[in-house]
C-alpha cells in the first residue's frame, strides 16, 4: 500500500521563510551587547546593516549563496583581521570572540546549502543571545529575554512545521490554519507557563559558586564620594545623582518617624589635610568583629541589645566598605542571604563609630538595624587627637570668636557649637559645583557665604576646631523618597548629606549638629504622580540587582528557611486553634496518599486506555483469533489487535510446530469467517476452543522446554 | 528492552517520542549554559537555564496533549483492485477540550504527511487521500501514525492508531479483448447442455406435471403418445462457464513463475468479469477448488474474493466429476476448451 507520491522536494524546503525567521532572531540576538559595553557600536552597526541587506534580498526572493571559494577567502581574510583585533582593537578576549561570532553568523547565513547549515546558523544566533544575556547587568535585559522568548517561540513553532513538511511543502500553502500558527492565545499561554516554571527553577537551581557580578557597570563609573577620603570639591557632584543608593524598609511608617530616622551616618572623618577630609589615623577596630547572626552595637556603651523598631537596609555598591546606619540605630545585623561569601564577611566598628565591612561589596547587600526614639550617646574619644587639630587659619579663628557671643568654648562646647550652627544656618544654600581650591573654607566663611552641605559642615568643623572644640566631619544620607508601592523609602544621590559631630565633654560625648540651611536639608518626600514611573524603574533595578543578579546560595537558604518557618507558623497556628496532632499530620499523609493514588490512576488509566482486546460480540472465529493473539502477546510476541494474520502466524511458528498447527487452523478459520463471508459451521465454536486449548498446551510445553534448556 | 525504553513505555504507553535535531541542539545548549552558569555563578545564565528548562517542560507537555484524544478514521470503498488508486477519506475528530494544532498523519512510512493545521474540539476534519494497493490478497492498513512537533519542535510525539482494517484487495482484472466463442455454441450446441428457461429453443420433451404451463404442451407428441407431453425450453441466457486457473507450483519454480501466476490470476479475473458481463453464469476452478457458476453482484464479489485469496498449491488440482462436461471451461491464459 502506498499513498500518493510526495511532491518533488525543493533544494531546501521553505528556505526563504526559514532564513527570514532566522535572520530576525539573529538581528535581535546581539543588540544588548552594545548596551553592556561588550561590543562596539560601530561593529554592531556593521553587523546589523549587513544583516538588514541580507534579509532584504531574501525578501525579494534572491537568497545570497556564497560559494566555497568565497567562504575560504573570507576565512583567510579574517585571520589577519582577528590578529589586528587581538593586538590593537579589543581590549578583552570577549570582544574578539564576539567579533568572530558575528562574522561567522553572517557568513553562515549567506552560505546555506543543507538543512544542517540552517541548524548551525540557529545555534550561532543562540550563542549570541546567550552572550547578550550573560554580559548584561541591567534589569531591562529581562524585558529583552521576554521579547526574545515570544519571538523565538513563534519562530520555532513554524520552524518545526516547516521541517515536518519538508516532504510535502504543498500542505503548508494548502492549510490556512497552519500558516497562522502559533496564534496569540497559545503563544501567550505557552510563554507565560514557561516563565512561571522558570521562576521556581531559577530560585532552586543549585548554586555552587557565588553570584558573578561584573564591576558596577564597568565603563560607567559610579562616583559616590564614600571613599575613605572626601574631596569637598567633588562632593557636590554626588548630590546631582538620582541613582538609588539605599532602599529602606521599616516595620513602622517611616514618614511618621521623619527625617530623624532617615539621618544615616556612613563615615566620620576627623583628619583635615590639604583641603581634604580623611579618616582618623587610628585604625584599630573597637570591639570584637561581628559576623552573621550577631548584633553589632552601634555605639560604645549604647543600647546594643537590639531593642526598638527594625528597619531593613539594602545597600547598592557605593565603592566603600562603610555601612550607612541611622543615627537613632541601636544595633545592626548582617543578612547572610545577600552576601557572596558569608564565611568571610564580618563588621568591625572603629573609634569614630564607623562600621566597616571586611570587604568592599560589589553587589547589593542587606542588613537589618534596630532603632529607637533618640540617638545613642557616643562617649568614645578615640579620634580626639585628629578631631581636635585646628587647621591653623587665623581668619577662621577670628570669625569663630567673634560669633560666640561670649561663650567659652572650653567650658561649654555644645553652646559654642549651637552658636556657630545658628550663624551658618542663616546663610544661603547653593549647589555650586565649581572647584574652590584648598582655601575654599576661608573663602566661604569670609566672602561667599553660599554653598552646599559639605561646605557648611566643613566650615563648622574648622571654625570649632579653631576655638579648641574637637569636631569631626560626617558624611551620610538625609531623608528619602517614599516608595510608590509598599512601606519603603528610596535614598538617592541627592540625599547625600554632610554634617558634623562635636565633642561636648565626657558626659555628653559626640553630639550631632547640622549647619546646612533647611533649604539644603533633604526631607522625606512623596514624589508627584508624574515621577512615579521613575520610582517603578528604580524599583525594578533594585529588584533585579538584589533578587536576580546577586541571588545566591545565601538567598536560597534564606528562602528555604522562610518556607520552613511559614509551614511551622501555620502548624503552630493550627495547634493553637485546638486542632489535634493527628489531624495535623493528616494533610501530609493525605497529600502523599493522594499523590500515590493519582500516579497509580494515571499509570493504570494509560495502560487500560490502550488498544482494545475485547472479544465480546465477535463472531466465533474472530473471537478465537483475538484470544490467540492475546495468548501470543503474553508469551512475548509484539502483537496488537491490528496485527495481520501473517504476523500472528509467524509469531505462533516461532514457538514451535506443535503450537503453529492449531494456531494456523484458527487463523484460517478467522480469514474464512472475516473475509470469505461464510457462516460458522455447527460445532465450530467447540472446535476452535479445542484448538485454542491445544495451542496453549503446546506453547506451555515449549516454554518449559526452553526454561529447562541449559544456558551457555 | 532497555530501562529507558521500558520507563518511557510505562510513562507514555502508546506515545512515541523522538527528540528532533533542533531538540537535541536545544538540550545541548541548555547543558552548556547550565555548566557555564554553575561555573561562573552568572545569574543571567541561570535565568536562561531556567527558561530553557521551562520551555522543555512546556513543550513536552503540550506536544503530548496535542496528539492525545484524537480519533482517527479511514473510510474507503468496498471494492479495491490491486494497482488501481482508490480514494479514502481520512477523518480526525478532536475528543479533547482544547484545540489541537499542526497534526500530521502518515498512512505509510514512505507516504507524504497529511497536515491538519487546526482541529477544534468535537468538530471532525476530513481529507481525501488516494491509496494504491500494489498486490492482491488480504491487505491491512494496520495503523495510522498521528504525530506532531507542536509547539516548538523539540520533540516529535506520535500515537499509532490501530485501524483493525483488513481489506481484501481484488486482483486487477486483466484486459481480455476477445473471448473466442465456445465451439459448441458456435455450431448451435446441444440444447440439453443448457439451462431451462423461456427461450425459443426446445431443450427436452417430457410428460406434463403439476404446474406446467398449458402453452408448453407439445400437441403432436401428445397425440402420438396418448398422454400430455410438454416442451422444456432452453434458457436464452449464456451458458455456464468455468474459468480455470492452474495453481500447481512445480518444485523449484522461481520468482518468474510467481509473476506469471499473478498475471494468470489477473487474467482469470478479467475473463470472469467479461463472461459475467456477457450474461454467462461464471464459476471458478482454482486447482481442485471449485466455485460453482452463478451470476449477480454477490456472486461477482465471491469470485473476486476467491481470486484475491488464491494461493499456489503444491499438488495439481483435479476437476470434480460432478461438473465435468457440463460447462464451458476457459483456462486463464489459454482460451476456452471443453472440459475433459
Amino acid at each position: 500500500m502506498s499513498a500518493g507520491p510526495p511532491a518533488a522536494a525543493a533544494e531546501i524546503p521553505f528556505l526563504e521563510e526559514r532564513l527570514l525567521a532566522l535572520g530576525s532572531f539573529a538581528f535581535l540576538a546581539p543588540v544588548p551587547l552594545f548596551f553592556s559595553n561588550a561590543l562596539e557600536f560601530a561593529v554592531l552597526l556593521v553587523y546589523l546593516g549587513v544583516l538588514a541587506l541580507f534579509l532584504a534580498r531574501v525578501r525579494l526572493g534572491r537568497v545570497p549563496r556564497l560559494g566555497n571559494r568565497a567562504l575560504n577567502l573570507a576565512g583567510l581574510l579574517y585571520v589577519p583581521i582577528m590578529f589586528l583585533d587581538v593586538r590593537f582593537g579589543s581590549q578583552t578576549l570577549l570582544k574578539t570572540m564576539l567579533h568572530l561570532l558575528l562574522f561567522t553568523t553572517l557568513f553562515k547565513l549567506a552560505a546555506i546549502r543543507k538543512e544542517r547549515d540552517l541548524s548551525l546558523a540557529l545555534v550561532l544566533s543562540g550563542l549570541l543571545f546567550v552572550a547578550s544575556v550573560s554580559t548584561s547587568f541591567h534589569w531591562a535585559i529581562l524585558l529583552y529575554v521576554l521579547l526574545v522568548t515570544f519571538v523565538g517561540w513563534s519562530v520555532l513553532v513554524k520552524w518545526a512545521l516547516w521541517r515536518d513538511l519538508s516532504g510535502a511543502p504543498e500542505e503548508w500553502s494548502r492549510d490556512r490554519t497552519a500558516r497562522s500558527l502559533p496564534g496569540r492565545g497559545p503563544l501567550v499561554t505557552s510563554v507565560a507557563s514557561t516563565v512561571l516554571l522558570a521562576i521556581p527553577l531559577f530560585l532552586f537551581l543549585p548554586r555552587l559558586k557565588a553570584p558573578y557580578v561584573k564591576g558596577a557597570e564597568a565603563g560607567r563609573e559610579i562616583t559616590t564620594g564614600f571613599s575613605e577620603n572626601v574631596d569637598p570639591d567633588l562632593f557636590g557632584a554626588l548630590k546631582q545623582s538620582d541613582r538609588v543608593f539605599l532602599r529602606i524598609t521599616s516595620e513602622e511608617p517611616l514618614g511618621e518617624g521623619g527625617a530623624g530616622v532617615l539621618r544615616l551616618r556612613t563615615l566620620a572623618l576627623s583628619r583635615w589635610e590639604n583641603g581634604v577630609w580623611k579618616k582618623p589615623s587610628e585604625r584599630s577596630a573597637v570591639g570584637a568583629r561581628s559576623g552573621f547572626g550577631a548584633l553589632v552595637p552601634l555605639a560604645a556603651g549604647g543600647r546594643g541589645a537590639g531593642g526598638g523598631t527594625a528597619m531593613t537596609i539594602d545597600l547598592t555598591p557605593i565603592q566603600t566598605r562603610y555601612l550607612p546606619y541611622p543615627l537613632l540605630g541601636n544595633a545592626l545585623r548582617l543578612s547572610e542571604a545577600s552576601f557572596r561569601n558569608p564565611g568571610l564577611a564580618y563588621v568591625e566598628r572603629d573609634s569614630a563609630r564607623n562600621l566597616r565591612l571586611s570587604f568592599e561589596p560589589d553587589r547589593t547587600i542587606q542588613y537589618a538595624v534596630t532603632y529607637g526614639k533618640r540617638p545613642n550617646a557616643d562617649l568614645d574619644s578615640g579620634d580626639m587627637a585628629d578631631a581636635g587639630t585646628p587647621a591653623g587659619s587665623a581668619a577662621l579663628r577670628s570669625f569663630a570668636l567673634s560669633h560666640l557671643d561670649g561663650i567659652d568654648p572650653a567650658a561649654d562646647p555644645e553652646a559654642a557649637a549651637r552658636a556657630i550652627e545658628a550663624v551658618l544656618r542663616g546663610w544661603t544654600y547653593e549647589l555650586d559645583l565649581q572647584p574652590r581650591g584648598p582655601n575654599a573654607a576661608e573663602d566661604f566663611v569670609l566672602n561667599r557665604r553660599k554653598g552646599h552641605c559639605q561646605t557648611f559642615a566643613t566650615a563648622m568643623a574648622l571654625l570649632l576646631r579653631e576655638v579648641g572644640v574637637p569636631t569631626r566631619f560626617v558624611t551620610g544620607f538625609l531623608g528619602g523618597e517614599l516608595g510608590a508601592f509598599g512601606r519603603y523609602v528610596l535614598v538617592r544621590g541627592q540625599n547625600v548629606h554632610a554634617w558634623v559631630e562635636v565633642w561636648c565633654g565626657p558626659a555628653r560625648g559626640w553630639v550631632t549638629f547640622d549647619p546646612t540651611p533647611s533649604a539644603g536639608q533633604p526631607g522625606l518626600e512623596t514624589v508627584p504622580l508624574a515621577q512615579r514611573l521613575r520610582q517603578v524603574t528604580d524599583g525594578l533595578e533594585f529588584f533585579y540587582d538584589r533578587f536576580v543578579l546577586s541571588f545566591g546560595q545565601g538567598d536560597q537558604a534564606e528562602l528555604l528557611r522562610k518556607l520552613r518557618e511559614a509551614a511551622g507558623d501555620t502548624l503552630s497556628a493550627l495547634r493553637r486553634a485546638g486542632v489535634s496532632p493527628f489531624l495535623l499530620r493528616l494533610p501530609a499523609v493525605g497529600l502523599a496518599a493522594a499523590a500515590l493514588l493519582l500516579a497509580s490512576l494515571v499509570l493504570l488509566g494509560r495502560r487500560v486506555r490502550g488498544v482494545s482486546w475485547k472479544t465480546r460480540g465477535l463472531a466465533p472465529a474472530s473471537a478465537a483469533y483475538r484470544r490467540l493473539q492475546k495468548a501470543l502477546r503474553r508469551l512475548g510476541a509484539p502483537l496488537t489487535p491490528a496485527s495481520v494474520p501473517a504476523e500472528t502466524l509467524a509469531a505462533a511458528a516461532a514457538i514451535g510446530p506443535a503450537a503453529a498447527r492449531p494456531a494456523e487452523a484458527i487463523v484460517r478459520a478467522y480469514v474464512r469467517e472475516s473475509f470469505g463471508g461464510l457462516a460458522p459451521a455447527p460445532g465450530e465454536e467447540s472446535r476452535l476452543r479445542a484448538l485454542l486449548d491445544e495451542f496453549r498446551g503446546a506453547a506451555g510445553r515449549s516454554r518449559d522446554a526452553i526454561a529447562r534448556r541449559p544456558s551457555v | 528492552m532497555a530501562f529507558g525504553a521500558r520507563l518511557q513505555k510505562l510513562l507514555h504507553p502508546g506515545i512515541m517520542v523522538r527528540v528532533t535535531n533542533v531538540g537535541l541542539g536545544f538540550i545541548l545548549m541548555t547543558l552548556v549554559v547550565a555548566v557555564a552558569a554553575t561555573n561562573t555563578g552568572n545569574n543571567g545564565l541561570y535565568v536562561l537555564v531556567s527558561l530553557f528548562l521551562g520551555a522543555l517542560v512546556v513543550s513536552g507537555v503540550v506536544s503530548r496533549r496535542n496528539v492525545e484524544n484524537v480519533a482517527v478514521e479511514l473510510d474507503g470503498p468496498a471494492e479495491i483492485f490491486a494497482g488501481v488508486p482508490v480514494r479514502f477519506t481520512l477523518r480526525l475528530t478532536n475528543r479533547g477540550r482544547l484545540p489541537r494544532r499542526a497534526l500530521l498523519v502518515k498512512i505509510s512510512s514512505a507516504a507524504a504527511p497529511i497536515l491538519f493545521g487546526r482541529l477544534d474540539p468535537g468538530r471532525p476534519a476530513e481529507r481525501g487521500v488516494d491509496l494504491v494497493f500494489p498486490r492482491r490478497g488480504l491487505r491491512s492498513i494496520e495503523s495510522l501514525l498521528l504525530y506532531s512537533g507542536y509547539p516548538i519542535g523539540l520533540f516529535r510525539k506520535g500515537r499509532v492508531h490501530p485501524l483493525l482494517d483488513e481489506r481484501l484487495v481484488y486482483p486487477a482484472p486483466a484486459n481480455v479483448p476477445y473471448i473466442p466463442p465456445d465451439p459448441r455454441e458456435a455450431e448451435g450446441g446441444d440444447p440439453r447442455d443448457r439451462r431451462r428457461g423461456r427461450g425459443a429453443e426446445i431443450r427436452n420433451l417430457r410428460e406434463a406435471g403439476f404446474g406446467d404451463d398449458p402453452r408448453d404442451v407439445h400437441w403432436p407428441q401428445t397425440a402420438r403418445q396418448g398422454k400430455f407431453i410438454v416442451k422444456e425450453r432452453a434458457s436464452e441466457e449464456g451458458r455456464d462457464a468455468l474459468v480455470a486457473l492452474d495453481t500447481y507450483r512445480p518444485a523449484g519454480a522461481g520468482a518468474a513463475w510467481d509473476d506469471a501466476f499473478e498475471r494468470s490470476v489477473s487474467e482469470a479475473a478479467g475473463l470472469a468479469m467479461r463472461l459475467l458481463t456477457r450474461g454467462s453464469r461464471v464459476g471458478l476452478l482454482l486447482g481442485g477448488f471449485v466455485v460453482p457458476p452463478g451470476s449477480g453482484p454477490a456472486h461477482r464479489r465471491g469470485l473476486l474474493r476467491a481470486l484475491a485469496l488464491v494461493e499456489p498449491a503444491n499438488e495439481p488440482g483435479r476437476m470434480p466429476a460432478s461438473i465435468r462436461g457440463s460447462v464451458a471451461v476457459y483456462r486463464a491464459g489459454r482460451g476456452p476448451e471443453r472440459a475433459a
